[in-house]
């Protein structure tokens, strides 16, 4: 991405009080220390049924309210994406849909909770058109079809790798205009979904967006109950979550994808990079299509790369105990990899979101790029020392070690939840370590690589 | 095609993030083998 390659490629952290093969061996000593401290400590099943204590009600207003602030958002995004300067850096809409929306809407939904279920535009208009069609007609609306239990929540996790294909491989990520025709595209595509099947059935299996921010909000410690506002332990949501298919594969799309944006900006790909892209073109394809194809092989590679690790760590799994099997058992773990994936996304995004974050300033008053200055901050700009490179690698290595402790306790939590003997349950849980230390220990590489 | 020109700025990167990972699955390996070899006896 270029409009992005600033904030990305962050300056050196040659001035780090540490060397960085410390930090990555104390991460590990970290998760080892957290998985013995479990076993000894956390002796019976804690986060498997739901608890918390209503914290406010919501008053009715509200979500009329997030609502309409919401489609008002994506008309204006996809108005300036089509009618505005059709130069990144000076549209609104790419740094609204990489950084606010989808950076900074995952952020919000751990903090405080699934806000995007309310702000969701597509949605809030199917929801008003609902209650509009419920108020006109005088017969009774007919139900809506059946969702195929099989679909599970694989149209989510295709819709996510959809996503970041664009914003990682296609060659016009940054095009306005484009970028507001594929939200127009998505927001059909929606609506039409919600029409078969029914809104909050769609909403809760199929558009991707809605099914992952309601994934990482069930990390917060704040949930909704119709109208109540409910205050819960955190990570208490992550074990409720429904197992269904593609829930694994949801999250495994988060952790990969993530994953290639950080090897595609380090020195590996950028040696194997160009070879691939070489033996496309050999094969006869245009210029472009050699960087989108030879991307598309990395970014799927990733994904069933780090597929492929959480697969065997499962298997390690069925070693103990007996009667379980590795589906079995991938599904009743997936839950721990929402902190994995949160905390992914965290690390490789946050310097995105702290300082190309801040170009709303200047956006907002000139969201078309035509040099208007609707509210008096056009000439903002953006303040790189509002966090020191050395702060937000603390960040980065934060969040990683704090999500996948997270994702250990889900993990024991669950094993003594599986494992009716405490000693098989602890067991079991020796091969996920090795899965934590493996996604902790590429984390810490794919940023030091990025850095270096 | 492998980056091996590279293997002086990666393989460092490689023992220091790829180490833990290694020696964590031969110690799940053996503490593994160990409880197996316990629980037969016991049985």
């Amino acid at each position: 991405m270029t409009l992005f390659v600033l904030a990305h490629g962050l300056v050196g952290r040659t001035d780090l009080p540490i060397p960085k093969w410390l930090f990555g061996w104390a991460a590990v000593v970290v998760l080892v220390f957290s998985f013995a401290a479990l076993a000894v400590l956390w002796p019976k099943p804690e986060l498997q049924e739901e608890r918390g204590r209503r914290f406010f009600r919501m008053p009715g207003f509200v979500d009329p309210l997030l609502g309409l602030i919401g489609v008002a958002s994506f008309v204006a995004v996809v108005y300036a994406g089509l009618r505005g300067a059709q130069d990144a850096q000076d549209n609104l809409a790419p740094t609204i849909i990489y950084v606010h929306f989808w950076v900074g809407m995952a952020v919000l939904s751990v903090l405080i909770g699934d806000v995007f279920r309310a702000l969701n535009p597509w949605r809030a208009i199917a929801r008003f058109v609902a209650w509009i069609a419920g108020r006109v007609s005088k017969e009774e609306m007919p139900a809506p079809l059946v969702y195929p239990a099989r679909f599970g929540r694989w149209p989510a996790a295709i819709s996510i790798l959809i996503f970041v294909w664009v914003e990682l491989a296609y060659v016009n990520r940054d095009d306005p205009s484009q970028l507001a025709i594929m939200a127009l595209v998505y927001a059909a595509v929606q609506l039409i979904g919600m029409s078969f099947f029914g809104i909050e059935r769609w909403e809760d299996r199929a558009d991707g967006f809605q099914v992952l921010w309601t994934t990482y909000a069930r990390l917060s410690p704040f949930r909704r109950r119709s109208a109540m506002v409910v205050a819960r332990p955190p990570l208490n949501g992550a074990p409720l979550m429904s197992i269904v298919p593609g829930t694994v594969a949801l999250l495994v799309v988060a952790i990969g994808t993530t994953s290639f944006d950080g090897f595609s900006n380090g020195p590996v790909w950028g040696s194997l990079g160009p070879n691939l892209s070489k033996f496309v073109g050999d094969l006869g394809f245009g210029l472009s299509a050699r960087g989108e194809l030879a991307n598309t092989v990395g970014l799927v590679g990733m994904v069933l790369l780090v597929g492929l690790f959480y697969h065997l760590g499962i298997r390690g799994m069925t070693n103990v105990g007996r009667g379980h099997t590795t589906r079995e058992l991938a599904g009743r773990f997936a839950h721990t990899l929402i902190p994995i994936a949160f905390a992914y996304a965290l690390a490789h995004y946050f310097s995105l979101l702290a300082y190309q974050g801040q170009a709303l300033g200047y956006l907002i008053s000139d969201p078309l790029g035509h040099g208007s200055n609707l509210f008096g901050s056009a000439d903002a700009g953006i303040d790189y020392n509002v966090v020191t490179a050395t702060g937000i690698w603390y960040v980065q290595v934060g969040a990683l070690v704090c999500g996948h402790v997270a994702g250990l306790i889900l993990a024991h939590d669950r094993a003594l939840a599986v494992y009716t003997n405490p000693r098989e349950a602890v067991r079991s849980q020796y091969w996920m370590l090795i899965v934590m230390i493996g996604f902790t220990s590429l984390g810490l590489w794919l940023l030091s690589a990025l850095t270096s | 095609m492998f980056p091996l020109a590279h293997a002086g700025h990666w393989l460092p990167d490689l023992l220091i993030y790829g180490g833990p990972v290694v020696i964590g699955i031969l110690a799940v390996r053996y503490a593994d083998r160990r409880d197996r070899k316990k629980d037969k006896k016991n049985q």
